[in-house]
């Protein structure tokens, strides 16, 4: 475990950027320092955490902006199917936890060792697993604090600062050349949706499915692994 | 309860069924390299869709800031750089 913290710290400093923003962002949306920490342990999915502030700053339904939110979260199907067998070497208590500790970061670096012939193993997974929920909660607070002083951010673009996180969310999920066409096809289609006068939900959503029905339909190695 | 309040407990408990589904489903979805790939391709394209979704409601404006933000961030994947050079090409358009 202790090492898992130790090779997590430098992935820790990137989440931290993500919580002192998310924290500014949730702070401008009306949420708590106890509500920002709370949600990060117990959602502890950074970027759907983004969408929902967003979604919920733009004055969305509550439905629409939790469908939204968890749409982003499918992506844990495949990343928890991809790091079930570490997973299922744990006791069955660890096990609960290993897999609500796995996310993007900590996933990525286990699978990464693994194929290097490492042997980490769950407890692996868990140890830089919190040590991305500590600097996220840490970093958050801050970001609350910072997000609800007597300021009002909206002079300083802040509407686009959710746009902004989402092209570097979008440069992180870039796996290279394949995506090219799946993502080609999901901004055709949300554009046009959106053009057409529905709801941006609705605009949103079909653009992600589209793309990812194009995608599903390309030939590629079936591991994310190889990510 | 507050809609937020809603709304994080809502989202913790749905988001930990889908690790514990995908965690469930592993044998099966490697099973089914189709599905598989739909569902790791997606995050990518809802991610597209949003972004431009946003510059089609912003307009002119939150195209160009969207381009510059994103000059920034394919080089360096920044986040805090990135989101600085972006609200301030929009702040910087829209008070000229």
């Amino acid at each position: 475990m202790w090492f898992g913290i130790l090779k997590g710290s430098p992935l820790a400093i990137g989440v931290g950027a993500y919580g002192l923003a998310f924290g500014v962002l949730a702070a401008q949306a009306g949420f708590s320092d106890v509500e920002v920490v709370l949600m990060g342990i117990f959602v502890f999915a950074g970027s759907s955490q983004i969408v929902a502030v967003e979604r919920l700053a733009a004055d969305a339904g509550f439905m629409v902006v939790l469908v939204t939110a968890l749409a982003l979260n499918l992506r844990y199907l495949p990343i928890l199917a991809s790091i079930s067998p570490v997973i299922k070497s744990a006791p069955k208590g660890s096990r609960l936890l290993a897999i609500h500790l796995t996310a993007d970061e900590n996933w990525a670096l286990t699978l990464a060792y693994r194929s290097k012939g490492g042997t980490v193993g769950w407890r692996f997974l868990i140890g830089a697993g919190l040590i991305i929920m500590f600097a996220w909660s840490v970093a958050s607070t801050f970001g609350v604090w910072l997000g609800s002083g007597d300021f009002d951010l909206d002079r300083y673009g802040i509407g686009f600062a959710f746009t902004a996180a989402f092209i570097v969310l979008a440069r992180g999920l870039w796996r290279g050349g394949t995506d090219l066409i799946p993502w080609t096809v999901a901004a055709i289609v949300a554009i046009g949706v959106f053009l057409l006068g529905l709801n941006t939900a609705v605009a949103i959503l079909s653009g992600g499915i589209s793309g990812s029905i194009v995608g599903a339909m390309m030939p590629r190695p079936a591991s994310v692994a190889a990510q | 309860m507050t809609e937020i309040q809603n709304l994080i407990v809502a989202l913790a408990i749905s988001t930990f069924a889908i690790r514990l589904a995908g965690y469930a489903l592993g044998d099966v979805m490697n099973r089914v390299p189709v599905l598989w790939r739909a569902l790791s391709v997606f995050p990518g394209c809802l991610v597209v869709s949003l972004i431009c979704v946003a510059i089609a409601e912003g307009g002119r404006d939150a195209m160009i800031a969207a381009i510059a933000a994103a000059t920034v961030a394919i080089p360096s994947r920044n986040l805090v750089l990135t989101m600085v050079v972006g609200m301030g090409v929009m702040a910087w358009l829209q008070t000229h």
